[in-house]
């Protein structure tokens, strides 16, 4: 009889077992939709804290972090916590991808805020439509974020590559300066194409069609072999008079000076990607004069946004000095907060797009007010310019060219 | 029939005592029967059940076996050291395997055949561990070769990309700085233009030309470039060693193309550091590039560590895997064979215990129809026997009852002797009742008959008193005749008898002593009405008695019921019968007195009557002296005759008497054909208890 007994147990002992693991898994299962976050809501980023792009990772992290510290703050010991969790990407779209699956299969995290690029959004948007996570306030001007209608998933803060270029091109032109005189120096990928076509539409727009007679020199991301570019800038029958930049600040830097040595009355224009700071500093001498688009106001304007930035900052990261790229952080992190406040029941991925896309118009403190519905995806179109006068960022008017 | 059965005594004590005994007789032999066919049934069961149960097992082990080559095929398949240790060393399904394996050989052990098979599969099982074993090593390798091969070429074509990216820096850089004079040259001609400031019309071809050629050299005879070149042929090599498949085409790739590249690198190289030893910009870029071409050398052809050196260890690993595999492969063939054998031959042992189980079966069948059967017999025979012994001779006693019962009693019955003790006293005390009832009613039976012939006698006596009443009428009816013819001569005489008024007186005076003289006669007439009345009352006697003579023969018939103290009461019943039948004797002989009685005033009636006749002698005398005279006595005659019919008168008077006497007698008569009627139901009721066999 211990015979059977045996053959028994080993039978059935293992079913059994699985049959537990089964219904624990279902059970699991089961409780996935009814999840409910805790007291303290965490959101993910990656970005770039490593690499030639770190400068811009690392600010964006500090202005939403400041900027979940101040919302901590004023929700006292009761409500909700902000907090943020930061995968290192690189700025590039390999790492990138992963880091946006770890993200989105983790339950506790709401939404990825403020990821920087345009490669890596390449990558990280498909994974956020896919795993319904919403991918807010991303460091990116690029049109795969901005598709009409907008996806689900997909919520900026900024205005577009677009908008900065052709923001460019209007006050080129409105400056007195010719098409032709316009060259271009573009990263060889999605960025660079975002803004380039951007700046093409807005010269077909303005009358001018024959965009491949100019000057486009290109370089290869992350790495700083501009000469090529430069020689086409230089080489150029026509002298340009003004050099559209679509790049990252060390390639950028790195062709202004070598353009400057020989022409050195031509406008450099960058994009608001190109990180302000990090340009300043990389061109040293020849920063002078050099304009930088912004899609944030000047973080030391009188605007209420940038005073709570100050304030925030001043509060929560001393050492940290105001930036474009942190108040843009800091930016994003307000457009969130003002859906999570706006979230009726149960706080979860789904409440939270259908709370922003409820929020309609809205107030940042940037002066226009800010829309948000289910056709409207983007918070801000308003391009500011600055230029580097006397080793700082200044505002600045097109006409002053 | 009942001679056949006459074993010696029974009582239905002990004949229930045998029935009980032959039915638990039965019941233990058809326990016994059934209990040991149902131990062979149940080990045969068993044994069928343990041949079951490692068809099971056997079936375990294929499972077992299954799934073991599911988790080799898996094993092979791993691309990752983590997926290889969630795999596990040892296989815990080999565990499983093993154990089972110990569990049919404890549960057949005694089966050679099938412990035979059990060592064989120990051994593909102990084997199959081993190359198990041997194959996670070899899978590991493939792994590790795999992934450090990987990592060797990832960082190669990183640095080969970063070279070709600075190679393409110092062309860019060796290009933007010859261009430079070229551009400064271009501008100044412009500005010349601009000033008016002008070369001569031959010049200007001529520096057009010289910048021309100046662009030429630089693009194509760029040392920078053809470092580019280099590193795109080192690049394209790294893919070919990539790709390779035997270790003939590796050795091929690393001793010709590779070490010959790597060659004109390092000289090419060399000679860019030579013509750049001054150069600001392209120094350090050079300095770079030759730490990074030594660690790409180093990582493309290296004795260890490198691509070549990898992917040639990947495919020893993976050949070796193969190897193994196949070794495996073949394994479970041999597995998968020896588990056939073995679940043949467990089948086989299911089959012969299947049928020894039948076998058991049937034979534990037969065995129990047989005792059932045997019962059947016993317990039929048995219930004949009771048939015979117990329930015949109760019939008997009932249908001998029944007999008694009926009217047609005859005591002459008697039952035969019985096998059964209880039912042998039964009818013993039963014929010792009807005997004893026999005894009684044939003595109620002689003494009714006695009685029957007394009340004959006072019958007949009745009918000659009757006779005689009808004579004495008779007598009367001629006196009445002759009074007529009296009174017709006194007619006769009346005219002539005128004067015989004496006699006529004196004929008067006859006449009245006549009359007294019947009166006596009716007097006693009277009489006799008395002993006719008592009589009667003799007769309501006899009736009583014969009423009690019933009560007496009820009495012994519940006497006979009794039957237990036999005898004594019938011994009482029969005195008291025969008292009964005394005074009925006695009452008999007083009617038989009366009746004499009777007889003797009937005679004195007689006699007064012949006096009377006397008396009237004397007055037809006494007319006849005066018949003379009798004209003169017409009146007095006529008085005499009117005195005669007064006599009539009253001798109708002495008829109707008699008349009524006679209706006494009838009466007397009727009453004693009564009593003979009774007596004679007695005797028929007593007849019918038949005393003697004759009758």
């Amino acid at each position: 009889m211990s015979l059977v007994n045996t053959i028994q147990k080993s039978i059935f002992s293992r079913p059994a077992s699985k049959l537990f693991t089964l219904s624990l898994g279902i059970a699991s299962l089961l409780s996935l939709p009814t999840l409910v976050y805790s007291s303290e809501i965490t959101l993910g980023m990656s970005t770039a804290l490593s690499g030639p792009a770190q400068a811009l990772g690392k600010g964006v992290k500090l202005g939403v972090e400041v900027a979940f510290k101040e919302f901590n703050a004023e929700s006292g010991n009761s409500g909700k916590k902000l907090s943020l969790k930061a995968l290192d990407d690189g700025y590039e779209p390999k790492r990138a991808a992963p880091n946006m699956h770890r993200l989105a299969e983790n339950k506790d995290i709401l939404a990825v805020i403020g990821n920087v690029g345009t490669p890596t959004a390449i990558v990280s948007v498909p994974v956020a439509n896919k795993e319904k996570i919403p991918l807010l306030g991303a460091f990116t001007g690029a049109g795969v974020l901005r598709k009409s209608p907008p996806d689900r998933y997909i919520f900026n803060y900024r205005a577009s590559y677009a908008e900065e270029t052709a923001s460019m091109i209007d006050g080129i032109l409105d400056s007195g300066i010719k098409p032709e005189e316009i060259a271009f120096f573009t990263q060889n990928d999605g960025y660079g194409d975002a803004g380039f076509s951007g700046a093409s539409k807005a010269l077909k727009n303005r009358g001018f069609d024959n965009i491949d007679s100019l000057i486009h020199g290109r370089y290869e991301r992350n790495t700083t072999n501009v000469e090529a570019a430069a020689e086409l800038i230089l080489d150029s029958d026509i002298e340009p008079r003004a050099v559209i930049m679509v790049g990252a600040y060390a390639p950028c830097a790195e062709l202004i000076k070598l353009v400057k040595e020989e022409l050195p009355d031509v406008n450099f224009i960058n994009v608001s990607f190109v990180g302000s700071r990090a340009l300043k500093t990389a061109l040293s001498d020849y920063a002078e004069g050099v304009i930088v688009t912004q899609v944030v106001p000047h973080f030391n304007s009188n605007l209420p946004a940038a005073k709570s930035y100050r304030v925030a900052l001043e509060k929560y990261s001393k050492k940290n000095e105001p930036g474009f790229v942190s108040f843009e952080g800091y930016l994003a992190a307000q457009t969130f907060i003002s859906g999570i406040k706006k979230v009726g029941g149960t706080l979860s991925r789904e409440s939270l797009i259908d709370a922003l896309e409820s929020l309609k118009s809205f107030d940042l403190g940037v002066g226009p007010k800010a829309i948000y519905n289910a056709d409207e995806h983007q918070a801000s179109h308003q391009v500011w310019p600055t230029i580097i006068k006397n080793g700082e960022f200044q505002p600045f008017q097109w006409s002053e060219l | 029939m009942n001679r056949y059965f006459s074993l010696p005594q029974f009582s239905i004590k002990n004949l229930i005592a045998l029935m009980v005994g032959i039915s638990m007789t039965g019941i233990g032999v058809l326990y016994l029967v059934a209990s040991s066919g149902n131990e062979k049934i149940i080990s045969s069961q068993y044994e069928g059940s343990n041949a079951l149960i490692t068809e099971s097992s056997v079936k375990q082990l294929y499972q077992y076996m299954t799934e073991n080559i599911v988790r080799i095929h898996t094993l092979s398949q791993a691309d990752s050291v983590d997926s290889l240790e969630k795999l596990g060393t040892r296989s815990a399904l080999n565990e499983q395997l093993d154990s089972n394996v110990q569990i049919i050989r404890e549960a057949a052990s005694e089966n050679a055949a099938i412990v035979i098979q059990l060592d064989k599969i120990s051994g593909f099982s102990s084997e199959f561990v081993a190359r198990e074993k041997k194959l996670l090593e070899a899978v590991r390798s493939v792994i590790d070769a795999r992934n450090g091969k990987e990592a060797a070429a990832e960082e190669a074509y990183a640095l080969g990309r970063k070279g070709q990216q600075l190679a393409t820096k110092i062309q860019g850089v060796t290009a933007f700085e010859s261009g430079k004079s070229k551009r400064k040259l271009k501008r100044l001609l412009k500005k010349s233009k601009a000033l008016t400031w002008e070369f001569t019309l031959g010049e200007l071809p001529l520096y057009n030309s010289v910048l021309e050629e100046l662009s030429r050299k630089s693009a194509n005879k760029s040392s920078g470039m053809q470092m580019s070149h280099v590193f795109s042929d080192l690049l394209l090599m790294l893919a070919e060693v990539q790709s390779a498949t035997t270790h003939d085409e590796l050795i091929n790739l690393k001793e010709n193309k590779a070490n010959q590249l790597l060659t004109s690198s390092t000289k090419l190289l060399s000679s860019i550091e030579g013509e750049f030893a001054g150069h600001k910009k392209i120094n350090p870029i050079v300095v770079e590039l030759q730490a990074l071409f030594t660690r790409f050398s180093e990582l493309l052809s290296g004795s260890e560590g490198s691509v070549i050196q990898l992917r040639a260890k990947m495919l020893d690993s993976i050949h070796e895997e193969q190897i193994i595999a196949k070794q495996v492969e073949d394994l479970t063939g041999n597995m998968r064979s020896a588990l056939n054998d073995l679940s043949l031959i467990n089948q086989e042992i299911a089959q012969t215990t299947s049928h020894s189980a039948n076998t058991a079966i049937q034979q534990s069948q037969f065995w129990i129809n047989l005792v059932i059967l045997v019962s059947m017999v016993t317990v039929t025979g048995l219930g004949f026997l009771i048939f015979q012994w117990i329930s015949k001779p109760l019939a008997r006693v009932v249908s001998a009852m029944k007999v008694i019962n009926s009217g047609k009693a005859d005591l002459t019955q008697r039952l035969p002797n019985a096998s059964i003790h209880e039912i042998k006293v039964l009818s013993e005390s039963f014929n010792g009742f009807v005997e004893t009832l026999k005894e009684t009613m044939s003595s109620v039976q002689s003494n009714a008959s006695e009685l029957g012939d007394l009340t004959q006698q006072l019958t007949s006596e009745n009918h000659s008193l009757a006779q005689r009443t009808e004579q004495q009428s008779v007598s009367l009816q001629s006196t009445s005749e002759l009074l007529e013819a009296v009174s017709e001569k006194v007619v006769l005489t009346q005219s002539a008898a005128g004067n015989a008024l004496e006699s006529s007186l004196k004929a008067d005076e006859y006449a009245k002593q006549g009359k007294q003289r019947l009166d006596e006669t009716v007097i006693a007439m009277g009489d006799i009405e008395e002993s006719s009345k008592k009589i009667l009352e003799v007769n309501t006697l006899i009736d009583s008695i014969a009423f009690e003579i019933n009560l007496l023969a009820l009495n012994a018939a519940v006497e006979a019921a009794r039957a237990g103290e036999q005898g004594t009461g019938f011994a009482v019943v029969a005195s008291e019968v025969r008292n009964l039948a005394g005074r009925s004797a006695a009452s008999a002989n007083e009617i038989k007195g009366l009746i004499d009685e009777t007889v003797g005033r009937i005679r004195k009636g007689s006699e007064h009557l012949s006096r009377t006749d006397e008396s009237i002698q004397h007055i037809l005398s006494a007319v006849g002296d005066i018949d003379s005279k009798v004209e003169h006595i017409k009146d007095v005659t006529e008085q005499q005759r009117q005195g005669i019919h007064n006599i009539n008168h009253a001798m109708e008077e002495v008829s109707s008497a008699t008349q009524k006497n006679v209706t006494l007698v009838e009466l007397t008569a009727e009453a004693s054909a009564n009593i003979d009627s009774g007596t004679a139901s007695i005797r028929e009721k007593v007849s019918n208890f038949k005393t003697s066999a004759a009758a």
